[in-house]
C-alpha cells in the first residue's frame, strides 16, 4: 500500500521472542520434561534422565489422578456453570434498566452489581484471606449461624469443596454480570416491545423472548469461564491446600503438590500435560462453536 | 398490590446477593482499623496505626518487590506489544493470519497447567528466584492481548497521517515514534494498566519461581501468613497489619478497573457478545 521496508518486520521480533520462550515455551518444554525423571532436589534435579513412557504409564494407573479429574469437574460444574453463569445471569436480568421495576429497585441493584464487580478485581490472595476469615470457626458465617441458633461448622474441613466453590463464585461472578448486561442491552428494543404488545411480560417474556436471544453470549461465556475456572489454582490452594486428605485436590493442585511437595517435577509435569490437553479440547470446542455461528 | 410484592421480592433477592458479596469483606475491613485483632470480628479499639506499619520492615519490602514486578511487566508488555502491533496493523505478510491465530490460541493456556515446566525452564535459563524472571513470564502472557488491542487501535488511525510524513522525508521508524505512538496513547495506557495489575496481583508465577524471602512480593507474603494462620498452633502474625496490607494491595487494581472497565466492556465483552 505504501513505502514498504523489510526493516519494519524487525519490530515483531522482541514480542514474538518473549512470547515464544515464556508462553509457548513452557508448554513445549513440558512435553520434554514429562519424559524425564526430573526432581526438585538431588541428582535428578541437576541431571534429569530420559525415562520414556514411564510417567504416562503411571498416570493411567494413578487413582489420585482420576480423583483429581473428577474433583476439577465438580469444581467447574458448581463454580462456573451453576454459580458464576447462573448468579451472573440472575443479577444481570434483575438489574436490567429496561425493566419497569428498575426505578424502585435501583439502590439494591446498583449495590449488588457494584459489589460483584469489586470482588472480580480483588487479587486472589486477598480473596483467600477474606474467605479464610469468613469461614473460620469464629468467623462471620458461624457467628451468623450461632445467632440463628444453629451449631457452628468447621467449613474448610467438613465442607471443603463447597467452600472453595462458594469462594470462587464470589470471585468470578462480576465478569459474567458484565458480559450478560452488555448482551441484554444489545437486544433490540423493538423485539421486546413487540412481545409486550402480544401480552408477554415478566418471567414469560424473559423465558420465551430474552433467553433464546441470549443463547449466543451465554454459550460463549460458559466456555470462557469453564476454561478459566478449570485453571483456578491459587485460591483453593490457599483455602484448603487440597485437603483434608485429598478431598479438594483439583488437577492443578495435584500437579503442584507432586512437583513442590513430593519433588517429582517429571511426573508432576505429566499431570500438567493432562491439564493442558483438557483445556486445549475446551478451547477447540470454543472455536468450533464460534466458527459455526460466525 | 401485586406490583408492591414484586418490588419487595426483587429488592430482597438483590439485598441477599449484596450481602453475599459484602460479608466476606467484613473481617478484612474491620481488622485493618483495630489494634491487635484476632480472626473474629469485633468493632472496638479503632486505630489507624496499622497503615503506617505497612510501610516498614518486611511488608515494605513486599510492597517494593510487587511494585518492581508490576512496573517491569507493564514496561515490557506495552513497548513490545506496541512495536509488534504496527506491522500487524499496517502490512500484509504470509504468516500473519496463522501468527495471530497462534497468539489468540495461546491465551487459553492456563498458567496453572504449565507451572512445573515454567519452573524447570526458568531454572534452565537461570531466571529462577529472580524478579526479572517473574516479570518476563507475566509480561509474555500479556503480549497476545496487548498486540491484539494495539493492532485494532493502530488500524483505526488514518494512514494518510503517516503518508504525509513520508512525503516530508521521514523514514518509517521516526513516523512510528513521532506520529503513531502519541496517537496510540489511550490504547497503550489501557494495556499498561492491565499489565501492571497482572504483575501486581500475580500469585502463581511468584509461588513457583521465588524462593528467597527478601524477594517476596505482597501476594507471597500474605500467602505464607495464611499458611501459619490455618495451621494449628501459636502464630506470630499481626492481623491488624496483615488486613491493612490487604487493603493497600487492592487499591491499584480497583483504580485501574475504574479507568479501564469501559474499554474492557467495549473490547472483550462486546467482542464475545457479537461473535
Amino acid at each position: 500500500m505504501k513505502r514498504k521496508s523489510k526493516g519494519v518486520f524487525a519490530l515483531l521480533i522482541p514480542a514474538l521472542i518473549i512470547w515464544f520462550i515464556f508462553m509457548l515455551g513452557p508448554a513445549l518444554w513440558g512435553i520434554y520434561v514429562s519424559f524425564t525423571n526430573e526432581a526438585l532436589t538431588g541428582p535428578a534435579a541437576a541431571h534429569p534422565r530420559f525415562v520414556g513412557l514411564q510417567n504416562y504409564k503411571r498416570l493411567f494407573r494413578d487413582p489420585l489422578f482420576y480423583g483429581s479429574v473428577y474433583r476439577s469437574f465438580i469444581f467447574v460444574a458448581g463454580s462456573a456453570i451453576i454459580g458464576q453463569a447462573g448468579l451472573g445471569l440472575l443479577l444481570a436480568a434483575l438489574t436490567s434498566q429496561r425493566r419497569r421495576l428498575w426505578p424502585k429497585i435501583r439502590f439494591a441493584g446498583r449495590l449488588a452489581t457494584t459489589l460483584a464487580w469489586l470482588a472480580w478485581v480483588v487479587p486472589e490472595t486477598v480473596i483467600g484471606w477474606c474467605w479464610i476469615s469468613f469461614l473460620d470457626y469464629d468467623g462471620v458465617l458461624n457467628e451468623f449461624l450461632r445467632f440463628l441458633g444453629f451449631k457452628p461448622v468447621y467449613w474448610l474441613v467438613h465442607y471443603g469443596m463447597l467452600s472453595i466453590i462458594l469462594a470462587n463464585i464470589w470471585w468470578g461472578t462480576g465478569w459474567s454480570v458484565m458480559l450478560f448486561k452488555a448482551a441484554l442491552e444489545s437486544i433490540p428494543r423493538e423485539i421486546e416491545e413487540a412481545a409486550e404488545v402480544d401480552g408477554a411480560a415478566g418471567w414469560k417474556k424473559f423465558r420465551y423472548i430474552t433467553l433464546p436471544l441470549l443463547r449466543g453470549p451465554v454459550m460463549v461465556n460458559l466456555i470462557l469461564i469453564t476454561i478459566w475456572t478449570y485453571g483456578v489454582f491459587g485460591l483453593p490452594l490457599m483455602l484448603t491446600g487440597g485437603g483434608p486428605g485429598h478431598r479438594t485436590e483439583l488437577m492443578t493442585i495435584y500437579a503442584y503438590k507432586l512437583g513442590f511437595k513430593y519433588f517429582e517435577i517429571g511426573y508432576g509435569t505429566t499431570v500438567s500435560i493432562g491439564i493442558l490437553l483438557i483445556s486445549l479440547l475446551l478451547t477447540l470446542g470454543y472455536y468450533k462453536l464460534l466458527g459455526r455461528r460466525g | 398490590m401485586r406490583k408492591a410484592i414484586s418490588v419487595l421480592l426483587n429488592n430482597l433477592v438483590l439485598i441477599v446477593i449484596a450481602i453475599y458479596f459484602l460479608a466476606p469483606l467484613t473481617w478484612l475491613v474491620t481488622s485493618a482499623f483495630r489494634e491487635n485483632p484476632s480472626l473474629w470480628v469485633e468493632f472496638k479499639g479503632f486505630t489507624l496505626s496499622n497503615f503506617p506499619k505497612v510501610f516498614t520492615g518486611d511488608t515494605l519490602m513486599w510492597v517494593r518487590n510487587s511494585l518492581f514486578i508490576a512496573l517491569v511487566t507493564a514496561l515490557i508488555s506495552v513497548s513490545f506489544s506496541f512495536l509488534a502491533a504496527y506491522p500487524f496493523a499496517r502490512f500484509e505478510f504470509r504468516c500473519k493470519t496463522p501468527l495471530l491465530f497462534m497468539l489468540v490460541l495461546s491465551m487459553t493456556i492456563p498458567l496453572s497447567a504449565v507451572m512445573l515446566p515454567t519452573y524447570s525452564l526458568a531454572k534452565f535459563l537461570h531466571l529462577q528466584n529472580t524478579l526479572i524472571g517473574v516479570a518476563l513470564v507475566i509480561a509474555a502472557r500479556q503480549i497476545p492481548m496487548g498486540i491484539w488491542v494495539t493492532k485494532e487501535f493502530i488500524s483505526s488511525i488514518p494512514v494518510e497521517l503517516e503518508e504525509a510524513a513520508w512525503v516530508d522525508g521521514a523514514n518509517w521508524f521516526s513516523t512510528i515514534v513521532r506520529i503513531v505512538f502519541p496517537l496510540c496513547g489511550p490504547g497503550l495506557a489501557v494495556i499498561g494498566l492491565m499489565s501492571f495489575v497482572a504483575g501486581w496481583g500475580d500469585f502463581t508465577t511468584n509461588l513457583i519461581l521465588i524462593s528467597s524471602e527478601r524477594l517476596y512480593p505482597i501476594s507471597l507474603g500474605i500467602y505464607k501468613a495464611s499458611l501459619e494462620a490455618t495451621s494449628w498452633g501459636y502464630t506470630t502474625i499481626n492481623y491488624g497489619v496483615l488486613a491493612a496490607i490487604c487493603l493497600v494491595y487492592l487499591i491499584p487494581p480497583m483504580l485501574a478497573f475504574l479507568f479501564t472497565h469501559r474499554y474492557l466492556v467495549k473490547g472483550m465483552v462486546l467482542g464475545a457478545v457479537k461473535q
